[in-house]
């Protein structure tokens, strides 16, 4: 844990107004090991829910798992967990968005149960999730101060 | 009380047909459930409470306007004790089906 030794208000103020002025490359790494822990996690609870096709031929879905690049606006930055690309359906030779494809696995359909694993996958590790990011963020004040 | 128990017991006033897991009968408006279920581990690694992770799927035919029953619906799972729940539209061609999204706790609070 850091600590901060201070020996009158304006060096107070200067540790903290340095502890709010992280830089953007370590803001860019701590939202990747967030988006990159929360990716893993989507990944297994999506195998641990089966979703996997008994299709060799078809690219899985959770194979298309992949992370955005981190964007910045005025409220923060944010990373997307986002499914790449499409997959042809054997039986109607359509090609199918991998998000779509991922979308009725979570929410199901008339036809189909769901088998959410996005949610679940998240939720069952967002502590891992939110340390990911507190590891990036507490060695870089390590090194800062 | 028992988390099927529960959603039955406060959703059937509004559809006549609420089933956990799935429906196979011949009514164009039903509602299924299911919950994922995530232990709130203690210290002593046995869990505190089971922390359910709800999805309510309410199925309806195109056309019919959803949104009263949609609201009545999202407030009669709040007062039962559940969170609020989040609304997916997830219709498709085949008919309207509204995804309500919310988590309840068994055996004490989450």
């Amino acid at each position: 844990m850091a600590t901060f030794e201070v020996s009158g208000f304006s060096e107070l103020n200067q540790a903290l107004s340095r502890v709010s002025d992280v830089p953007e490359e370590i803001k860019r790494e701590i939202l990747t090991a967030m988006g990159e822990e929360a990716l893993a996690a989507v990944r297994e609870a999506g195998e641990a829910a089966g979703i996997r096709s008994a299709d060799p031929e078809a690219k899985h879905v959770l194979d298309a798992l992949s992370l955005s690049k981190v964007k910045f606006n005025d409220n923060g930055g944010s990373v997307l967990v986002t499914f790449k690309g499409s997959r042809k359906d054997a039986k109607h030779g359509k090609r199918t968005r991998q998000a779509a494809v991922a979308f009725y696995n979570e929410y199901g359909t008339k036809h189909q149960r769901a088998r959410p694993f996005m949610r679940p996958g998240i939720e069952r590790r967002r502590q891992q999730i939110y340390e990911a990011g507190e590891k990036v963020y507490h060695r870089w004040l390590k090194s800062s101060f | 009380m028992s988390m099927d128990s529960l959603v039955r017991e406060a959703l059937l006033p509004l559809v006549p047909i609420v089933e956990p897991h799935s429906y196979d009968g011949e009514e164009l408006e039903y509602i299924t459930f299911q919950s994922t279920i995530l232990p709130e581990v203690h210290a002593d690694g046995h869990p505190g409470a089971l922390r359910h992770l709800l999805q309510v799927h309410w199925f309806l035919p195109r056309r019919v306007n959803p949104n009263a029953k949609k609201r009545a619906i999202a407030e009669e799972l709040w007062a039962a004790g559940l969170t609020y729940p989040s609304i997916t539209d997830a219709s498709d061609e085949e008919g309207q089906h509204y995804v309500f999204e919310c988590e309840g706790a068994e055996n004490g609070d989450v």
